[in-house]
């Protein structure tokens, strides 16, 4: 009886140890940043000036050195701005980019864009319900009762799946999620931008663990209805927030906020992570 | 003939004739029946730049001018869909500043992560934001890439001066792939593989072009028939270690042609006319 205690004792005890060490192998850590980047103009508007130079924000940028970036009231391929401002940025960096599109220019876009270090394996965007007062063809300055209803301008939300190292050199699958929220006292946060970020990222049982970065234009994250009871706050500053999807599964081990100073009317706010 | 009689012979008629007419084996147009086959009148061009061999694209700044190069004198008029084959990770930098410097939006398709210090996969040139490319796992390291790029091509009308190439463009179900060993493509065809799982989703009519091990042509040629008879593989163009493959069902697309130009050191650009 004692010698089958004793083969029972140490066979759990080798069976606690190889699921620590499993898990242990899993594990991820990731440094995460969101910023809106005011389309490059700077806040005195030296960047509108001066053709829009990306180099500020890449040296701001590497001083962050996220593995993943968000960043908002992002406009690329436009007459002013003369590139693709997206893939210059991604030169610069060294990091893959994908760009998620809110409205067309007359020529060129305006959207978001997810910055990675990592390969995407998968890449997907979603325009949230909209009307202009003008009509079809029209995506800002909105006016009357569409403004109130949904919202001043046309926005999105994007994921990056992307393969991320684990602790035993074997990858594994994150999604990082980019959005930017109605930017007036609408209805248009609660009543659709909110509920359809949740249905189309499965917030409330995501396929992936699930990073959600952006500006969401919420002094307070309980200004929102639904996300709050399905996430965590990892940070957040002013308006913009990262949050973890699903509740009690990722750890923040640091975060804070970068001011920008002149660069934007916005601060980055990042956030170490860690997952099991 | 009597009055009941002329009035039972045109009830009669009134319910065989359509049925004469309509009702027949294909009335759920079955594509044994379907008349229609791609037509030369109908015809676009993919730009695919590769090694054809089991080397990144870039290993030099002569590979990278002479790639650049060609990307921005082909812009107008050619360009809507560019593939370059084996970009990797190591290639971020330079794809990124020729999408910058052409206005192309990027968008990365994973080929292979044997660690996460060695990823391989194609970056691919659009006009359009990609609002969705989706990496779908085939077999041990393989992922075959699904999207819907905006694709610019042309029909052509016969008017009094001859032949008028008139503009056509609309979104396709577009996948793109490397197969490098035979479980890859073993987990492609089949009735329940990935081929056949994507066509159920996204519909018959999805084009494939890709790279396939020179050695593997027969095998994929053979599992794509057992899959589904009415796909048809056809070779593009065959290098030194790889082929470039199309692969389609034969009602909706054909291979019609391919130009290739030397770029540098062992780089060609392959231009693909496809027909629909």
């Amino acid at each position: 009886m004692k010698l089958v205690k004793y083969i029972l004792g140490v066979s759990a005890f080798c069976l606690l140890l190889v699921s620590a060490t499993s898990v242990k192998a899993q594990a991820v850590r990731l440094k995460v940043a969101s910023w809106n980047v005011l389309s490059f103009e700077q806040e005195d508007k030296s960047g509108e000036r001066n053709g829009f130079p990306v180099a500020p924000f890449v040296k701001f940028i590497q001083d962050i050195d996220p593995d993943v970036m968000v960043l908002n009231e992002f406009e690329t391929m436009t007459g002013r701005m003369g590139k693709e401002k997206m893939a210059e940025l991604a030169a610069s960096l060294n990091m893959y980019a994908y760009f998620i599109e809110s409205y067309p220019k007359e020529v060129g876009f305006y959207g978001n864009v997810i910055l990675s270090k990592y390969p995407f394996v998968s890449t997907a965007s979603k325009k949230f319900t909209y009307k202009n007062y003008k009509g079809k063809g029209y995506y800002d300055h909105n006016s009357g009762s569409e403004l109130y209803e949904f919202g001043s301008d046309q926005r999105s939300i994007g994921y990056a799946d992307i393969l991320v190292p684990t602790q035993n050199n074997s990858t594994r699958i994150i999604r990082i999620v980019g959005t930017h929220f109605d930017h007036m006292d609408t209805y248009a946060k609660v009543k659709y931008q909110e509920p359809e970020s949740i249905e189309f990222l499965s917030l409330n049982k995501p396929v992936y663990p699930t990073v959600m970065m952006g500006d969401l234009n919420v002094s307070s994250l309980s200004e929102l209805e639904q996300i709050p009871q399905l996430c965590d706050m990892a940070a957040d500053n002013w308006l913009d927030y990262i949050l973890t999807f699903p509740k009690n599964t990722w750890t923040v081990t640091d975060s804070g906020t970068m001011f920008s100073g002149n660069l934007s009317d916005h601060n980055a706010v990042y956030a170490t992570l860690e997952i099991k | 003939m009597k009055l009941y009689k002329k009035y039972f012979l045109s009830l009669s008629l009134l319910f065989v004739i359509p049925t004469l007419v309509c009702c027949s084996d294909d009335d759920k147009y079955s594509f044994e029946s379907q008349n229609a086959w791609p037509s030369e009148k109908f015809s676009a061009t993919i730009q695919f730049v590769s090694r054809l061999e089991n080397k990144p694209l870039f290993s030099s700044d002569a590979d990278f001018t002479a790639v650049k190069d060609y990307a921005l004198k082909t812009l107008k008029g050619k360009s809507w869909l560019t593939i370059l084959d084996r970009s990797d990770r190591s290639g971020v930098v330079n794809v990124s500043k020729i999408a910058s410097e052409g206005l192309r939006m990027m968008g990365f398709a994973l080929n292979s992560v044997s660690s996460t210090n060695d990823v391989q996969g194609s970056c691919m040139f659009f006009n359009q934001p990609a609002h969705s490319i989706l990496g779908v796992p085939c077999g041990k390291n393989c992922y075959v890439t699904s999207l819907s790029p905006e694709m610019e091509g042309f029909r052509s009308d016969a008017t009094g001066e001859g032949l008028t190439k008139v503009p056509v463009s609309f979104n396709i179900n577009f996948r793109t792939v490397r197969f490098d060993a035979q479980d890859q493509i073993d987990a492609f065809g089949g009735s329940e593989g990935v081929m056949n799982s994507l066509k159920r989703s996204g519909g018959m009519n999805m084009l494939v072009i890709g790279t396939v091990k020179n050695s593997l042509v027969d095998a994929l040629t053979a599992k794509v028939a057992e899959a589904d008879p009415s796909f048809v593989v056809s070779k593009v163009a065959e290098g030194a270690e790889y082929s470039i493959f199309m692969l389609a069902e034969q009602h909706f697309w054909a291979f019609k042609s391919v130009e290739t130009e030397a770029l540098a050191n062992g780089i060609n650009s392959y231009e693909i006319s496809v027909m629909w």
